[in-house]
């Protein structure tokens, strides 16, 4: 073990203390909502993080936590009408992006932020190449010549790995496996070199092994890029394997906040402890996997109090009548739980 | 271990691509290739393999989902293809089948008690009050409030939806259930809930699970013995804990390998990665069909296909031996 912890260098370690010029992304206050016949679903509340430049960010939580919905918001793609961000500002390499117009945020979008989707099937275009579908971006945002874009297209093939990138552009997405499509997936998220990239899922639909492969893919392209990535994934293994820092939701909020290091040596949220807990990877055969009991609350009528309070171990009565805050008990380690306030 | 459950014998299934009624061209896809596999009486075997290995289309196989193009399955000492449609019908009562994607394999349009209840009445078992007492029963087992016997699937999430395909399976009280990855489209803390339930069942009712998934880790908790498939053939078989400690074959490791390790201190250690993408099933090349992706290749796993061979208790398909 001692090894490996010396090959990770300091400023790994010591995490979220970053100077102000090498954030590359900031949410404050992020709320979206949607508005129903039922009543409002705080599907994202008050969420606050830092993205900082040549880092990767993990987005963990179950289905239905708010996780996506924030990636959601940050592209500015919150499905109208009923969706919309109340609260909270986005920023961008020290742009308010939160505020734009859809014109305005046409040209962020793909240019300088980019996204990756967890089903790489779907989120291609079935009737084109891919090598067409790859170079649009390049046209539209980097105004290149078709020429050039195709050249710059056949470099990117290069340098996500796809083999025999000439051909390849030529195909059709049917034509490649899963792995091939994610590889073209990044292919076109980073064709723009953005300063920000989304990953929804990204690898929750593949084979382990291609699911290693597209982790050090991203891990080296980031690298080079020195870009920021927020990973959202519900894969512990794979937050162990590539994040720097970590976010955990629960029901829309942040319950807990540290770097990886920390979230994995020394949690402090039940509902943390209780996803690492509920990993059979920790257990032999024939032991019994702990399972946090109970559900996700029903967002539209959420508990008073703590929003985990009804599934947790470690609840006491005063967790039923007060909400706790976010709050630093270490270092860049935020926790939101009423044993740790103050 | 038990006595053998079911068994393969030079288990073939060929798919033929004729390209079309113009086309002359003529593939075939050797999805299942030979294989000899046997499953114990109250064991769990895991089935592993990267997507497009013939896993699923094995599963099918051994239940008589599909027909083979050569070879048999022995279900107690006698061949399932061959069976009289009676006969037929007890082997189908006794091995069910639970399905990865709990939202697509439950009717939307029929109630909870129905789906429940639809094996029972397919096999003249129950009616009426007797068919809602074993619902009941079932529902309970699998930790399903009875209340919920008049909703319908959309009203569930999935991993009580999953519950439900598990009570529908355990209906007719099979002896072996194959489950198709049945927790990967699961929330970590659900599929526990899951795995736990499944490890339950078995005790309680000594069942045989053939347990086909991708993720390693569930497969080192639930597996007595693994199974390794790569394009059709199995290359590797054994019991699970030695498996994963010392593999043989050089696919394994690599397996084994590129699972995702929960700590973030070893995120440095040193890996092994496949290159390339798996061969294509259609015209797979002469010798190991490993070879192409083998970092250890010699000129002898070009030309000739190494046989599955016991090695202390464990069978590998391969020339030689990582140990």
């Amino acid at each position: 073990m001692a090894e490996y912890s010396a090959m990770i260098d300091d400023h790994t370690i010591r995490g979220t203390s970053t100077p102000e010029k090498d954030k590359m992304l900031e949410v404050k206050g992020l709320k979206t909502y949607f508005f129903t016949s039922k009543g409002v679903i705080p599907a994202v509340d008050d969420i606050s993080f830092t993205v900082s430049r040549g880092r990767i960010l993990g987005v963990v939580g179950e289905s239905g936590c708010g996780k996506s919905m924030t990636a959601l918001s940050i592209m500015g793609l919150v499905p109208p009408p009923t969706g919309k961000i109340v609260a909270g500002d986005i920023i961008l390499d020290g742009k308010n992006i939160a505020s734009l117009t859809e014109k305005e945020m046409c040209q962020i979008r793909g240019n300088e932020i980019s996204m990756v989707f967890q089903e790489p099937m779907t989120s291609l275009n079935p009737v084109y190449t891919v090598g067409k579908q790859v170079m649009e971006a390049a046209i539209l945002h980097q105004h290149l010549s078709k020429a050039q874009a195709k050249e710059k297209t056949l470099e990117m093939f290069k340098l996500v790995g796809i083999p025999e990138p000439k051909k390849r552009l030529d195909s059709y997405p049917h034509q490649l496996s899963g792995g091939l499509r994610q590889r073209v997936m990044i292919a076109m998220a980073l064709i723009c070199r953005p300063k920000l990239l989304i990953a929804d899922e990204p690898t929750t639909a593949l084979d382990v092994t291609v699911q290693a492969q597209i982790l050090q893919l991203m891990k080296k392209l980031q690298t080079e890029l020195d870009s920021a990535i927020v990973l959202i994934t519900h894969d512990m293994g794979v937050v162990a394997e590539v994040c720097d820092d970590v976010t955990i939701m629960y029901a829309g909020k942040i319950v807990e906040q540290a770097n990886v290091f920390e979230i994995f040596d020394n949690c402090l949220h039940p509902y943390t402890a209780g996803l690492l807990k509920a990993m059979p990877a920790f257990k032999e055969n024939g032991e019994r996997l702990y399972n946090i009991p109970g559900m996700l609350p029903n967002l539209l009528q959420l508990p008073k109090g703590c929003r985990f309070y009804p599934r947790c171990e470690c609840a006491s009565a005063i967790c039923a009548e007060q909400e706790p805050d976010l709050v630093e008990v270490g270092q860049g380690h935020f926790v939101r739980c009423l044993k740790y306030r103050g | 271990m038990g006595e053998i459950l079911i068994q393969s014998k030079n288990l073939k299934k060929y798919f033929v691509d004729t390209g079309g009624w113009l086309s002359k061209r003529k593939n075939t896809v050797k999805a299942v290739d030979n294989v000899d596999l046997e499953i114990y009486q109250h064991e769990t075997l895991a089935l592993v393999g990267e997507s497009g290995c013939g896993k699923s289309t094995l599963a099918r196989l051994l239940i008589n989902l599909l027909e083979p193009t050569d070879g048999e399955v022995c279900y107690k000492g006698e061949n399932i293809f061959s069976l009289s449609a009676e006969a037929t019908k007890q082997f189908k009562k006794q091995v069910q089948f639970i399905f990865q994607d709990p939202y697509a394999c439950l009717n939307p349009r029929m109630k909870v008690s129905d789906i429940i209840g639809e094996p029972l009445t397919t096999h003249k078992l129950a009616n009426g009050t007797s068919k809602e007492n074993r619902v009941e029963e079932l529902m309970n087992l699998v930790g399903l409030r009875k209340e919920f016997m008049n909703r319908y699937p959309h009203q569930f999430s999935g991993g009580q939806r999953q519950r439900i395909g598990i009570a529908r399976a355990l209906a007719l009280n099979p002896e072996l259930l194959i489950c198709d990855e049945p927790v990967s489209a699961l929330d970590v803390s659900i599929q526990s809930q899951i795995l736990n339930l499944l490890k339950d069942l078995q005790g309680q009712f000594g069942l045989t699970y053939f347990f086909i998934s991708h993720n390693l880790s569930v497969v080192r908790y639930m597996a007595d013995r693994v199974c390794v498939m790569f394009l059709g053939k199995v290359v590797e078989l054994g019991n699970c804990k030695e498996i994963f400690e010392q593999p043989l074959h050089p696919y394994t490791a690599f397996l084994m390998n590129a699972a995702p390790i929960p700590n973030p201190r070893l995120r440095n250690r040193e890996r092994l990665l496949l290159e390339g993408e798996v061969p294509s099933p259609i015209n797979p090349p002469p010798g190991c069909s490993f070879h192409a992706r083998c970092p250890y290749v010699q000129e002898i796993c070009r030309v000739e296909e190494p046989k599955l061979t016991d090695r202390g208790g464990r069978k590998c398909a391969c020339h030689f031996s990582l140990t």
